[in-house]
């Protein structure tokens, strides 16, 4: 079980997360909170890519010192990760594959769509587009836990559905961010409030 | 409508000189500083060697590579308008006008011709001659077509372009022309050739993407600051190297300049690289690539600095000269890693510090 303790972060003079303390006890957590309250800065914190002024993230009650050990264990999609333009769709999948030894989503990657855009650089991508390249690179690293930022967002309706499906199926621990807290709800998500804890 | 599209893409290109200058103004202080003498310099230079291609003083192989420098620059230089030219920051706009693709070709070529300094030097340096005598400066005309050429050819075509490029430079090496005119003749025909040959498109087809390979696509994706630094270091050098033939009592003091040069522009391209690591740094973290990052910015750090060591021990024959050189640039470089905005400051205070070593002396 996930869980971080007085987790605080600045950003200058803006405090965006004040010393938060929050235990991830359900597989499926739905972090929701007003616009700027630091729900991406906390994903990236879990995800090793950011480090907090203070305070903890640990794994099984054990502190996780390493952001190395938090990106190994964890994955993320996020719009706040540039993924640099010149990379094709399958020369990203491919890269993951090769530097995380797993294997291309086939089923999760035709459901999607996406072998029709396999070619384009993932800057000529529509948003949905762009969105579901992010989805299938985090979800194919099949890590202890998944982190997804806004996964609806762009997304249409049949991309809903199979993502729906997709995080139903996941077999590991789900920690996603989103502004829609019904939408997650009705999918079996704990619902987290920042605000609450601000 | 054609016209109505002509005067579209004119506007457009002022405008976009217009928003640069206004961007420029912005930064005056930092741009007069670190840019301003530079700029003009290179020019001057750039103008002093069409001067002496003028005057059919080199041999043919160093009108050629002075030729390749010339050309060399007014590629950087249109590589740093292409934006303007272009109108990118527009380009959905412009595209949505629907217009014929020759009309856009025909606009970018005509933009990049016409606005170009290289071309205009040239030119400005065949209208001081007397039109009685262009007849024996038939090889500055040649060279004008072929700066023509190279302009049009980098929006249609860089590979080729900077194919052509170095094909001069190898032709340069060889010396097979008895005169320049026949070079540059053999050079025009060769790109012309080239432009019409299609190149076969390759479509490589791979299921494998190892993290060496993706490095390879970045560098190659971000290679135009690095080109940059590269060819104007190499250009200020050649020049230096010139001016030291023509007068060398001045060699040292040629020599300090050029090499205080050289350390701000690598200093710059240090921090150049820093905005591109944070630019992607969540992506390296993500992939654990960040170290890989590092090892091509200390490559670049370890090679600028052997270089400059081993040009100051050269020139002033005094490994001293060099390991103090080496030092001052170790120094530019970790203020610009780590507080890029006194780069500027530590460079005019090395600056000040050679000079007076240079008295001391």
């Amino acid at each position: 079980m996930l869980s971080i303790r007085n987790l605080s972060k600045n950003y200058g003079q803006q405090m965006v997360l004040p010393g938060l303390s929050i235990e991830f006890a359900d597989s499926r957590t739905c972090i929701v909170g007003a616009n700027g309250s630091g729900k991406t800065t906390l994903l990236f914190i879990l995800a090793g890519l950011l480090k907090s002024d203070s305070g903890n993230v640990l794994w099984q009650e054990k502190i996780l010192a390493n952001s190395k050990v938090m990106t190994s264990m964890t994955a993320i999609a996020s719009d706040g990760i540039s993924i640099p333009g010149f990379l094709t769709v399958k020369k990203l999948l491919l890269l993951t594959e090769s530097l995380w030894q797993v294997k291309i989503p086939e089923k999760l990657v035709l459901e999607f769509g996406l072998d029709a855009h396999f070619n384009k650089k993932v800057n000529q991508l529509s948003a949905g587009n762009l969105k579901k390249t992010q989805l299938v690179n985090a979800f194919m690293r099949n890590p202890e836990v998944l982190l997804l930022d806004e996964p609806n967002t762009s997304l249409d309706e049949h991309s809903c559905e199979v993502l729906w499906r997709a995080m139903r199926e996941y077999p590991g621990s789900i920690i996603a961010a989103s502004n829609e807290p019904a939408l997650f709800t009705q999918a079996g998500f704990a619902i987290q409030d920042l605000t609450d804890d601000h | 409508m054609i016209t109505s599209y002509i005067g579209y893409r004119g506007q457009l290109f002022l405008y976009e000189i217009k928003h640069w200058l206004s961007q420029l103004s912005g930064m005056a202080l930092c741009l007069v500083c670190l840019l301003g003498p530079a700029i003009p310099v290179l020019f001057y230079l750039a103008l002093l060697g069409l001067g002496m291609l003028l005057e059919q003083e080199m041999e043919v192989s160093q009108a050629l590579l002075f030729m390749v420098c010339l050309l060399l620059f007014q590629t950087v230089i249109l590589d740093l308008c292409k934006d303007a030219i272009k109108g990118l920051r527009f380009q959905q706009f412009t595209d949505s006008l629907t217009v014929k693709s020759w009309l856009v070709r025909s606009c970018d070529c005509f933009l990049a011709t016409v606005f170009n300094p290289m071309v205009l030097l040239n030119v400005l340096v065949i209208s001081s001659v007397s039109t009685a005598y262009w007849s024996q400066i038939d090889h500055m005309m040649l060279f004008l077509v072929l700066q023509i050429l190279v302009s049009v050819a980098i929006f249609l075509s860089p590979l080729k372009t900077y194919l052509l490029i170095t094909l001069t430079f190898l032709l340069s090496l060889v010396q097979i022309a008895a005169s320049v005119e026949i070079a540059l003749l053999a050079i025009l025909m060769l790109g012309v050739v080239l432009f019409l040959i299609p190149f076969p498109k390759l479509a490589l087809q791979f299921n494998h993407y190892p993290a060496w390979f993706f490095w390879l696509d970045f560098w190659w994706a971000n290679i135009r600051m690095p080109m940059l630094v590269l060819t104007v270091s190499v250009i200020s050098l050649l020049i230096a190297f010139g001016f030291v033939q023509q007068r060398p009592d001045l060699a040292n003091t040629i020599f300090l300049v050029a090499g205080q040069f050289l350390v701000l522009l690598v200093s710059g391209l240090q921090v150049e690289l820093n905005k591109l690591m944070q630019n992607n740094l969540a992506f390296f973290k993500l992939y654990q690539e960040v170290a890989g990052f590092c090892v091509v910015k200390d490559l670049v750090l370890a090679i600028a600095g052997l270089f400059v060591f081993v040009l100051f021990s050269y020139v002033s024959s005094s490994m001293l000269s060099g390991a103090m050189h080496f030092i001052i640039l170790m120094c530019c470089f970790l203020v610009a890693r780590q507080r890029p905005t006194y780069l500027l400051l530590t460079w005019l205070l090395s600056c000040v510090f050679v000079v007076l070593l240079q008295y001391v002396n």
